[in-house]
Formats: structure tokens, C-alpha cells, sequence
């Protein structure tokens, strides 16, 4: 972690930032509506890696078509079923191209990454992570 | 002076509800037998600021997250908020902290259950983020940041966070993530609207900053997490960490400095403060009491204790007698504190908080219970005791069992507030309390639990809590309050009674 000073001159070993990089998960939720499934294998996940000391924060980006802050309905149960590490959620748009712009970022962030999605997605979705080489998780039922 | 970072609250939070904290929780409910402005004005007076709006006293949170601001170089405050429209031209963050923004907390969302009126403390919030000010800050970008025990639940409301236009919310000790989410703030970068702060960001001892400016009530932390490990507490899942002595000291000096002059000492469990485990210690408790008196000089309190906790050191060390009568015997003649029974069943205490009555086994918690409210009582210990009710494991068993623990203890002077489960902690992913759920049980023991508190609440009245002149006018009110809704429950109760019975 470098040291560079705040806005306010104070270093950053005073702003936290605490949780080492490799111990972060980056996970892409995308909706196409409301699926459960997702946040439970997510949940799952979490649980699993957590006790096994392999992630210590995972960052959810969510791509749905609800907007800011409505999307949080969605992961709302997985917000509520963890207790064992830092969640950040952030919205990263709706559409293939949102996830596309999204991918592209998380990969240059060097940190795991996972996509969790439900049966019922479009295969121009699908196609997308394909491309990214990144490992999706698809979970519930087709539509 | 202007500051770019305004930390406030509503007024049922802003307020040193008559340095009588118990008072405070009239908050939690609607406004009953008395209009709601009087119910606020005994309740929620508003409080003392200075030329720039600051509060001389505010909730400890926002103290804490206030200091940590200040020492990464930033010009924050905690303002009043009547007074928040004056930085209007200069404010670029607002942050809001609260306990209960919209009263799905213990114990608001019970009353607003029995009484099916919205309480204040959700009337107010929503009143305060809907005025003038606060709009007109949104429409100037300021980002509104909240954070706060209650955070959890805008999960619950993201149609007024909508309406609100809050960015982020910050779920847990924020200390050590607040300083990243303020320099995207102020640099315009996208923030998240939603940061749970898991157990490897809380802050350690030595990274826990030291409040600028007094607390409401004299509030000082002394340890934070606990380690009973109970499955409905969000705050045990936290790591154990006990404040220093020199920590204690330089707090209570500050708010002493700003003319407060009691202490509540907070901790889930103040008998655990330096504990082996969960047997209380006597040097360290007897440090930190006599610490606290030394420095205060009116009285002092504690937050919350536990019953186990109580029977062990007052067995062991008579702990208890000693802290009453040895160290504060001259300071004051009560000490009020909170104490969750939960229930009153041996087999739901195992299944729910199996180390509650640790280091005496779950089957002897009613005993433990018992002999704790004995010992509180003879030394004078004021405890306001709550209770669970609707836990997803509970039997009517249970509530039986619970019902005959409180005739029990009918004689030790103590309030008891009954709970309606809440989903958090461990069992945050559990189902609500629902009212169509309500059995006869649950009426048996509330029905209990209300005689006894309206009994003892009047010799509490009388022989401590507010016995001098100034508080004639609020007594009177409170009076004229539990005797409304003794006469209402006494109108209900054939009705009652009748479900009870069939």
C-alpha cells in the first residue's frame, strides 16, 4: 500500500484501506430480475472462501435494470446473511456494454473475479464474460 | 468559521432528553395520551449549541466519527440541525447517523406493532430529511453519507433513500473506511451506496480516536464487541477490544470540560470490562469505577450488564456491594443500567445465547437470573431489563416458562420492557415478528411485564430518578402518561383476558 497523502496532506497508512488486495473478491451480479439464487450462491460462496481465509472483502458490482439505490432490493438478502467480511455494492449500470466497460476495469484491477447470473440472461450477457476468460457462475432457473 | 463536512441528526437523537436517558426512549414511541409536541418536549428538549451551531453535547457515534475526520485533516463538525442551513455554501458532505431511522429497532418497532401509530423517532427523521435545509443541499451536490447502528435498515426503505438522494450508507465501525469514502466524495469520483464493514476493518484500540467534544449524557466507551456470543446481537460478531484507562480518562475529562457532569459507562457488558473470558476481574473494575469517580462529579451509570455477570463478581469478589457502597456510596444513591433477559426459558437460552449465563450453565439461568435482581436490588442498582419476544425458536413452552420467571421477580425493583424480535446478528436473515404470530403467551407475559413496570416505575419516580424540583413538570406528565395507559389496559384487559383463556 503506498503512502501518498489525503487531500488534507495526511498519509494514507491513516486512511485505512486495511484489507490487502490479493485477499479481495470482485463480484459481478447481473440481473435480469429478481432471482434469489444469485445471492445465495454468492452467500455461499462467501461463507466458504471466508472460512478458508481466502477473501476478506468482496466487491459487488451489480448490473441490473433497476436503478440506484432500487437495485439494493436485490441484494438486500446478501447483505443481511453476511457477517463475516466487507461488502462494498456498487451499481455499474444495465445492458452488455455496461458489463463490458465494467470487465474491462475489474480485470486491470488484478483481483479475483467471478460473475453470478441466473439461467434466464440473455446469451449477448454470456457472450461477454466468454470473452473475459473470467469464471461465471450461472445459478437458478431458465425462464 | 466554515466546515466542509457537517455530521447531524434528528432532533430525537440531538437531545440530552433531560440527562435522563431513560427518557429517551419515549422516542421509540408515538406520541400517546399527550399531543406529540409535549411528548417531544418531555422527551427530546432541544440542546445547548454554541455561536456556530455546534451541539455542547451529541450522540457518542458522531462524536467518534467527527474526531477520526478531524485527525485525517478535515474540517468537520457535528451541528445541531436547526442549524445546518447556515453551511449551506460550504458543506460537501453531509453524514447522518441514528440508531433507529425508521423504528424497526427494539424497542420502537414494538410499539409501533401494539399501538399501530408511527413512532416519533421515524416522524422526526423523516420530517428533518425532508426540510428545507436538507433539500437544499441535495439540489447544491452535497453528498449525504449515513451510517449509525441503524443502518441496515435503509435496505428496508430504498424508495426514501431514493427520495432522499443518500449516496452511501456505511453499516458498521467506520473508523478505518470513512477516510477513502470522504476523498471520493470531495473529489466527485463515484462512491458505493453500500459498505458492510466486515471484522477485519474495524479499528484496533490504539486506531479508536478520542471524542473532541462531549457526548450526550457523559457517554463513554470502554470496550467494544462481547463475547457471549448470542445469535439475535449484532455487536457480538465484532472483535473484543477494551479501551485503556488513559483513553476512559481523557473522555471523561472532555465532556466534563463541556459541563457534563455524569458518566454512563457503555459496553454490552460493563462487569466484563478487562474480564478473564466472561468472569468478571476486580482490579480493573475497581480501577475504571474509581477512575470514573475521581473524574465526575455528579453520578455515574452504566450502559448495559449482564446477569451472569453480576451473580459471578458479586460471588466471588462481592464486586457489586463494593462498587455501590465502597466507591460511589458518596456520590450518588443509585445506579441505572440495562440488562437483557431475553427469556425466561432454560431451553431457549440454549439454543439462542447459550453463554449468557456463562460461567453457570443455560439450564441455571432463571436462577441466575434471580439471584442477579436480588443482588441489584439490595444495592440499589436500577436495572431496566428486556426481553425477546417471537425468537424464531420459541415454543409457548417458553413463554410459560418466561411468565413465571416474572412472577418470580416481582419483587426486585426493576423496568421490563418486552422485545419483539428483531432480525440481526446471527439471526439477521431471519423473519420478522409478525402481528398475526401474536399468542396468548406473548399477551400473558406483556400484560406481566407492564403491572411490573408501572409498580416500580413510581417508587423509581419518587425515591430516585427525578426527585428533585425541576423535574416536577416532566414527573407529572410521565404520571398522567402511566396512568392513561394503566386505565387503557385495564379497559382492555376482560378482552385480554378472554383471548388468554380461550
Amino acid at each position: 500500500m503506498s503512502n501518498a497523502p489525503n487531500s488534507r496532506g495526511v498519509p494514507s497508512s491513516s486512511l485505512g484501506g486495511v484489507v490487502s488486495a490479493n485477499k479481495i473478491l470482485n463480484a459481478v451480479l447481473v440481473f435480469s430480475r429478481d432471482d434469489e439464487s444469485i445471492h445465495r450462491r454468492l452467500t455461499y460462496d462467501i461463507i466458504k472462501e471466508s472460512l478458508r481465509g481466502r477473501y476478506k472483502k468482496v466487491e459487488v458490482y451489480v448490473i441490473s435494470p433497476l436503478k440506484p439505490p432500487l437495485y439494493l432490493r436485490q441484494v438486500r438478502d446478501l447483505l443481511l446473511s453476511n457477517i463475516h467480511v466487507s461488502i462494498v455494492v456498487k451499481y455499474s449500470g444495465c445492458g452488455a456494454d455496461s458489463l463490458r466497460r465494467l470487465l474491462e476495469e475489474l480485470v486491470k484491477s488484478g483481483n479475483d473475479i467471478r460473475v453470478y447470473s441466473s439461467r434466464s440472461l440473455r446469451d449477448e450477457y454470456l457472450e461477454v464474460v466468454k470473452q473475459f476468460g473470467i469464471t461465471s457462475i450461472i445459478v437458478g432457473e431458465s425462464q | 468559521m466554515s466546515f466542509e463536512i457537517v455530521l447531524t441528526t434528528d432532533r430525537t437523537m440531538m437531545s440530552n432528553h433531560r440527562r435522563k436517558e431513560f427518557l429517551g426512549f419515549m422516542t421509540t414511541g408515538p406520541a400517546v395520551g399527550i399531543p406529540e409536541f409535549l411528548w417531544m418536549w418531555v422527551a427530546a428538549p432541544k440542546i445547548r449549541v454554541d455561536e456556530l451551531g455546534r451541539p455542547v453535547e451529541a450522540p457518542y457515534g458522531l462524536r467518534k466519527i467527527e474526531a477520526r475526520l478531524q485527525d485525517l485533516g478535515y474540517k468537520a463538525a457535528i451541528i445541531d440541525p436547526d442549524y445546518i442551513g447556515k453551511y449551506l455554501n460550504s458543506m460537501k458532505i453531509l453524514m447522518i447517523g441514528h440508531h433507529d431511522y425508521f423504528a424497526y429497532g427494539p424497542p420502537s418497532s414494538e410499539w409501533w406493532f401494539i399501538t399501530g401509530k408511527e413512532p416519533v423517532n421515524r416522524k422526526s427523521f423523516i420530517r428533518f430529511m425532508r426540510s428545507e435545509p436538507v433539500r437544499k443541499a441535495k439540489e447544491k451536490g452535497v453528498k449525504i453519507i449515513v451510517g449509525g447502528p441503524a443502518a441496515w435498515q435503509w435496505l428496508w426503505e430504498v424508495e426514501l433513500m431514493r427520495e432522499f438522494g443518500v449516496d452511501t450508507v456505511v453499516d458498521g465501525e467506520a473508523e478505518l473506511v470513512i477516510g477513502d469514502i470522504v476523498e471520493k466524495a470531495l473529489s466527485n469520483e463515484e462512491l458505493p451506496q453500500y459498505v458492510f464493514v466486515g471484522p477485519h476493518e474495524v479499528p484496533q484500540v490504539s486506531e479508536i480516536p478520542v471524542i473532541r467534544g462531549a457526548s450526550v449524557n457523559g457517554l463513554v466507551e470502554i470496550m467494544r464487541g462481547c463475547p457471549r456470543g448470542c445469535k439475535f446481537c449484532s455487536v457480538t460478531l465484532k472483535p473484543l477490544r477494551y479501551i485503556p484507562l488513559e483513553k476512559i480518562r481523557a473522555e471523561i475529562e472532555i465532556n466534563v470540560r463541556n459541563g457534563v457532569k455524569n458518566t454512563i459507562l457503555h459496553s454490552e457488558d460493563v462487569l466484563l470490562y478487562g474480564a478473564d473470558g466472561i468472569k468478571p476481574r476486580e482490579e480493573p473494575l475497581i480501577k475504571l469505577h474509581e477512575l470514573a469517580k475521581e473524574l465526575t462529579p455528579e453520578s455515574i451509570a452504566w450502559a448495559h450488564t449482564s446477569f451472569a455477570a453480576v451473580k459471578y463478581a458479586e460471588d466471588n469478589y462481592r464486586l457489586v456491594s463494593k462498587i455501590m457502597n465502597d466507591i460511589l456510596h458518596d456520590k450518588q444513591d443509585y445506579l441505572g443500567v440495562e440488562i437483557g433477559l431475553e427469556t425466561g426459558s432454560p431451553n431457549l437460552a440454549k439454543k439462542i445465547m447459550p453463554a449468557k449465563s456463562a460461567p453457570y450453565p443455560p439450564e441455571k439461568w432463571p436462577e441466575v437470573v434471580e439471584e442477579a435482581l436480588k443482588i441489584l436490588h439490595e444495592n440499589k442498582i436500577v436495572p431496566a431489563v428486556t426481553l425477546i419476544l417471537g425468537i424464531p425458536e420459541e415454543t409457548p413452552d417458553d413463554l410459560i416458562k418466561t411468565s413465571e420467571l416474572l412472577d418470580r421477580i416481582r419483587q426486585y425493583r426493576s423496568l421490563i420492557v418486552p422485545m419483539f424480535f428483531v432480525p440481526m446478528g446471527a439471526l439477521k436473515n431471519r423473519d420478522w415478528f409478525r402481528r398475526n404470530a401474536v399468542r396468548r403467551e406473548h399477551i400473558d407475559v406483556m400484560l406481566k411485564t407492564l403491572y411490573h413496570s408501572i409498580y416500580w416505575a413510581e417508587d423509581i419516580m419518587n425515591r430516585f430518578y427525578m426527585k428533585e424540583t425541576k423535574y416536577l413538570p416532566a414527573r407529572i406528565l410521565l404520571k398522567i402518561f402511566m396512568s392513561y395507559v394503566k386505565h387503557k389496559v385495564d379497559k382492555l384487559k376482560p378482552k385480554l383476558e378472554e383471548m388468554i383463556h380461550s
